[in-house]
């Protein structure tokens, strides 16, 4: 089966598009529940946009990682991360250091300067860049922002999904993606971090009672 | 043969990793022996031909070891062969404070094997990119190591290590992909696009505005698992919370793994840019880190975060020595790695066994170690004035070495301060040493005392650091050779 490259860059466009656009949501959004969904979403379209490509080339490689992708982070992961939010008692980031309103704005102000930041990078190199690698420098800074500003244990995994589905990206962005042993080895690595915050955000559950990452100050010096 | 070899590494303590982990707790220990013996009699082999034979590629170039590779590879086994001689000791005395569950002494050991066997398998790839994947998987499986006692500190270690880490790494994955950009022009999209074999020979037709970005990135990544400072801040709770056997694994082998990789990015840049732009920024971080090290260490109240500070001390002073280069610097890098794997994973050992008789890791209600717990003590004393860098000692030389070698390669002013920390570290540490090594001793010893056994462990490892500072036999000096060839930018 193949498609035609135009349909594909236009469907890989709109997927990027997409991608920053779930991105803002999930800087905006205090449910944890509807963030597990937005960014298990994100990463299928990262999935999707290798699909079309691959199918658009010929490119057997990036349909196979896509598909891997699509069901790794699209399916098994936000099963895994739903399994602990229905035993945890905190479904909502209640206080985060940037409140929804102030991380919305924050975010859109990254999408403007990671425009800005790609059309400046990539001035003088050799590599012919995708249009959506200011779509992936966007998502990375989402994701890291996501990270720094809020304080449930769900929280920091999915702002570290969405940090990942910007390098997974630009990746593609730059290179059409990574080879596919390599592509591989980063998913299993995914999927295993995943469960062993898994382990760990039931061991905070069982053993400090809650998987606020704010009851976890004592190593200090 | 070759292939076999790299497939007993691997495959070997995988395979006794996963028997463990179904395996009673007493056979555990045995299964975990098993597998680990075969892998580092093939591990020890593998780098003999290497330095013999000059390097060697297998499974169709997925696998390459040139002297450096074979040289980590070493060190990974030594400092893990030191870390699972000293496990059953730390599972008795848990076991005996009523700290061990069911199935937990079998889950220790198979996560224990598949953290050195990762450690291991790195620097046998020829792959920048399966190279990520390889420090990525070790990095999640010690986070279960890390959290292993489920206290509440040792939980909020674990999941700093993870979090952070996974930052950390995924701008070293960023940075692996920014060079397989920058080279994907010059040898089109194949999986040779991450070899480093090929990388350092087409190195300089790279896109340099890339090659620039990639080391960035990776300079942060990595260093963020070498545990340079500004990107440090998992390393003193990880390092302190683990299970001490552990704990040893992680300083001694999986800092010189970052560091590993760390070279493998700086070789190549050096053969794109020239030496300037990574040397400089190798050299400022090493500084960095040196300097923040120090007052942590000389205020440090707590037994195990002052050696994990000193860690951080250690690995900036190698970073610096790789910033430096040329042929004495990193000569002082090699002897440098290799005695502080040694000398630091015996005396977490050591430092561990006190901290579980006395039941608290203050410095100050550690004294009279050396009359309470005379092999503990006497461990812990000899290897804290290695790491000081007090002769005779492997450690001393290197430091020597490296502050010499940075002069000479008109780095003056770097080592003149790295000179300076260095002798103020020193003071810092004796004075903890002093503490506690001799007051007074308290209550008598808790749990099993220590065996000969033990008192061997502790005795063989920093022997060998003790002698390296006196002589170096001539094979032995002919194969640092060979890996200081290869950080110097040739072949080996």
């Amino acid at each position: 089966m193949t498609i035609d490259p135009r349909a594909a860059g236009q469907l890989v466009d709109a997927c990027a598009a997409a991608i920053v656009v779930l991105g803002v949501g999930l800087a905006a959004t205090r449910s944890i529940g509807r963030a597990i969904w937005l960014v298990a979403l994100q990463s299928a379209l990262t999935g999707v946009a290798a699909i079309s490509v691959g199918l658009a080339t010929g490119a057997g490689h990036l349909v196979v990682g896509g598909l891997l992708a699509v069901g790794a982070k699209g399916v098994v992961v936000p099963f895994v991360l739903g399994s602990i939010l229905r035993r945890s008692p905190v479904r909502q980031e209640r206080h985060p250091l940037l409140g929804p309103r102030a991380s919305l704005v924050t975010a859109v102000a990254i999408v403007f300067v990671a425009s800005a930041a790609a059309n400046g990078a990539l001035v003088g190199a050799s590599v012919a860049a995708g249009r959506s690698l200011p779509a992936a420098i966007a998502t990375v800074l989402t994701g890291l922002l996501i990270i720094m500003t809020r304080r449930k244990a769900l929280s920091l995994v999915v702002g570290l999904l969405a940090f990942e589905n910007g390098i997974a990206l630009t990746a593609f962005a730059l290179t059409y993606g990574m080879p596919l042993v390599v592509e591989l080895g980063i998913l299993f690595d995914l999927l295993i971090a995943v469960v062993v915050a898994w382990v760990y955000a039931r061991r905070m559950l069982d053993v400090l009672g809650s998987t606020s990452t704010d009851e976890l100050r004592s190593l200090r010096g | 043969m070759t292939e076999l070899l790299a497939a007993l590494i691997v495959l070997a303590p995988t395979a006794a990793g996963a028997a463990a982990w179904f395996a009673d707790d007493r056979r555990a220990g045995r299964l975990a022996a098993l597998g680990f013996v075969p892998a580092l009699a093939a591990g020890l082999l593998l780098a003999t031909r290497v330095f013999a034979e000059g390097p060697i590629r297998a499974f169709g170039g997925l696998v390459a070891v040139d002297p450096l590779g074979a040289y980590v590879l070493a060190l990974v086994l030594a400092v893990a062969t030191v870390a699972l001689a000293g496990s059953p000791g730390h599972l008795a005395h848990e076991r005996a404070a009523g700290r061990l569950r069911p199935h937990d002494a079998g889950r220790y050991y198979a996560l224990l094997l598949w953290f050195a066997t990762g450690l291991a398998t790195v620097p046998l790839l020829d792959n920048l990119g399966l190279l990520w994947v390889g420090i990525e998987a070790t990095t999640i499986v010690s986070a279960l190591l890390v959290g292993f006692a489920r206290t509440p500190a040792a939980i909020e270690a674990a999941w700093k290590y993870l979090i952070l880490g996974s930052i950390g790494i995924g701008f070293a994955l960023l940075g692996t992909l920014l060079l397989y950009a920058s080279s994907v022009g010059v040898l089109g999209e194949t999986s040779d696009a991450l070899a480093w074999t090929r990388l350092a020979a087409i190195a300089p037709r790279l896109d340099p505005g890339l090659a620039r970005l990639a080391f960035i990135f990776a300079l942060a990544g990595y260093g963020t698992k070498a545990g340079l400072v500004p990107f440090h801040f998992w390393l003193p709770d990880a390092h302190s919370q683990a299970p001490s056997p552990i704990s040893a694994l992680l300083s001694g082998a999986a800092l010189a793994v970052a560091l590993y990789a760390l070279a493998r990015f700086h070789l190549i840049t050096v053969a794109t840019l020239g030496p300037a732009f990574s040397s400089t920024l190798l050299v400022a971080f090493g500084l960095l880190s040196l300097a923040t090290a120090l007052p942590f260490i000389v205020a440090q109240g707590d037994l195990k975060r002052l050696l994990a500070y000193s860690s951080i001390e250690h690995l900036g002073l190698a970073t610096l020595a790789l910033g430096f280069g040329g042929h004495l610097a990193l000569l002082g890098l090699t002897l440098h790695l290799f005695s502080h794997g040694l000398a630091k994973s015996t005396v977490f050992l050591a430092a561990g066994r006190l901290v579980a008789e006395r039941g608290s890791r203050r410095i100050g209600r550690l004294g009279g170690s050396l009359a309470r717990s005379p092999s503990d003590g006497r461990a812990l004393v000899v290897a804290a004035l290695a790491l000081a860098g007090l002769p005779p000692s492997g450690i001393f030389v290197a430091e020597i070495a490296i502050l010499l070698g940075g002069v000479q390669a008109g780095w003056g002013l770097a080592a003149g301060a790295a000179a300076a920390i260095l002798a103020l570290a020193v003071a810092g540490l004796l004075f903890h040493v002093i503490r506690v090594s001799v007051g007074s001793p308290g209550r008598p010893a808790e749990g099993p005392p220590a065996s000969r056994r033990w008192a061997v462990l502790l005795g063989a490892p920093l022997t060998v650091v003790v002698l390296a500072g006196l002589w170096t036999p001539s094979p032995l000096a002919a194969a640092l050779d060979q890996v200081v060839l290869v950080l110097g930018g040739g072949r080996g």
